[in-house]
């Protein structure tokens, strides 16, 4: 004989058993959660590293890569970005870089024209590879602006630096490029070089968007 | 009947002598106490260990089936008072004593005459309840050499009264009878059915079935005799109602078992 009835004890049984279940599902998300939260926190603190280490040097660096801007005739001269040094580069080294004729590096002082609005959309699909392939072939704007919007979503400040002086010198009145260059320029600590940068373009050139960066600056 | 309900029968929690089963610690503890009965020169005994571990068992297969000793009297529980329990012994040697006649010295000196040199043993289970009344006669009596006491008692409480002044002083024989192994469980599982033509019942437990029952009954004899028979209850009244999904030996039906025993609880 049984101390419960059998219906009864079936019952018991499978209340026993969702509880059981119940507590098993709790341990995996309670475990998955924490592995989360781990995964989150490990990411978003080695990601906050780059610019703070480098904002915290902005007093005192001298760059490598660029010769500073010294005075607004010298750029003014140029109408381009501030020359830079050779830099290192971790790119392919099957990819050559070109190096810009005269003519794409003149650009006439003409009355302000509105920029043509580019709309930058590098495909989540494109790597960096793809793009510095296609580079590589077209040598064109749209490729270098591409490049220099990646290392810059990226974090790779001075490569987007580089990146977008290759670019404003395809076609130096496309504010974008400018734009990434000064923002880059920003996250490396070097505001008034961002500034100055973006006051040469806005005096020969109009675009809101520069004009906003450089007023919020 | 079905096979379950034979099998179901094996397990009743009684003392049945068929139901022996040679496990280490209860051949062990036999041993000595049959050799402490046949040394004559130990007055008390204390057969110890956790209720459902064997010692009644013990006692009931000594008396029954050891004819090397003489068990004068089992006792199976303590509720008796001085005068019932010595009245019972004198009715021992075979003589009548009156109601009115009855004094305890005398009675006394009337076992004395018929009973010494510790011939014969007196077993008292459940030891653990005597009053200080009785564990004095108790006293008296192995020190005169009258009987031999064989007191059998829960482990705990027995190493309190072994501490009493009644005992410390005195020669006295501990034994000690412990729970099974996993693979004595085992074992008495498969000995058990096989023993009855039941070896297709013995083929379905499986190791995870015996480390399950072990884990519920932690290694009681006694425990583990009541959750086989509830499990065979279960999967004979399953047969019999043709509850397909609750007529094998499985984590289901064991779990069943556990439940309607107590052993688990649901809340």
């Amino acid at each position: 004989m049984l101390n419960n009835n059998f219906n009864e004890l079936v019952h018991k049984y499978k209340k026993y058993r969702n509880k059981k279940r119940k507590k098993v599902a709790l341990i995996f998300i309670a475990f998955f959660a924490i592995i989360g939260a781990i995964f989150y926190f490990f990411n978003k603190s080695s990601l906050m590293q780059i610019p703070q280490e480098n904002i915290q040097k902005n007093q005192n660096v001298t760059t490598s890569e660029t010769t500073p801007a010294k005075t607004e005739e010298q750029i003014t001269q140029n109408n381009s970005l501030p020359p830079i040094t050779k830099p290192k580069t971790q790119e392919p080294k099957n990819i050559t870089k070109s190096t810009p004729t005269s003519t794409e590096n003149k650009s006439a002082i003409s009355s302000p024209k509105k920029e043509q609005e580019f709309e930058l959309k590098v495909s989540s699909s494109k790597n960096l590879y793809q793009l510095l392939v296609q580079h590589k072939n077209d040598k064109s704007y749209k490729s270098a602006i591409e490049i220099a919007q990646f290392y810059y979503n990226t974090k790779n400040y001075k490569k987007a630096v580089k990146w977008a002086i290759e670019a404003s010198k395809k076609d130096p009145k496309q504010a974008k490029a400018w734009i990434i260059y000064a923002k880059s320029k920003v996250a490396l600590g070097k505001t008034d070089v961002a500034k100055k940068a973006l006051a040469i373009y806005l005096k020969h050139n109009f675009s809101q968007e520069a004009q906003d960066l450089l007023n919020s600056l | 009947m079905n096979r379950f309900a034979e099998a179901k029968e094996l397990f009743k929690d009684d003392f049945d002598l068929s139901g022996y089963f040679d496990s280490l610690t209860f051949e062990y503890a036999k041993k000595q106490l049959i050799d402490a009965m046949q040394s004559h020169d130990v007055p008390l005994v204390f057969l110890m260990g956790d209720p459902g571990t064997g010692k009644s068992f013990l006692l009931n297969y000594v008396q029954q089936k050891v004819s090397s000793v003489k068990v004068a009297k089992y006792f199976t529980h303590p509720y008796f008072d001085t005068k019932e329990f010595l009245e019972t012994l004198v009715s021992l040697a075979g003589k009548n004593v009156e109601h009115n006649e009855y004094r305890s010295e005398t009675l006394v000196n009337t076992l004395k005459k018929h009973f010494h040199d510790l011939e014969y043993t007196i077993f008292i289970d459940e030891a653990q309840l005597l009053t200080e009344e009785q564990i004095e006669l108790i006293r008296i009596l192995s020190d005169q050499g009258i009987f031999q006491f064989v007191l059998a008692m829960h482990k705990e409480e027995g190493q309190t009264i072994l501490k009493k002044s009644h005992f410390r002083s005195r020669t006295n024989k501990q034994i000690f009878i412990e729970t099974l192994t996993n693979q004595e469980v085992e074992r008495y599982i498969e000995n058990r059915l096989l023993s009855h033509n039941l070896s297709d019942v013995a083929s379905m437990f499986k190791p995870s079935h015996v480390r399950f029952i072990t884990k519920y009954s932690e290694n009681n004899f006694r425990t583990t005799k009541k959750i086989l028979k509830t499990l065979f209850e279960i999967l004979n009244i399953a047969t019999r109602e043709n509850y397909t999904k609750y007529m094998k030996i499985n984590e289901t039906t064991l779990t069943m078992a556990v439940i309607d025993l107590g052993l688990l609880d649901v809340e």
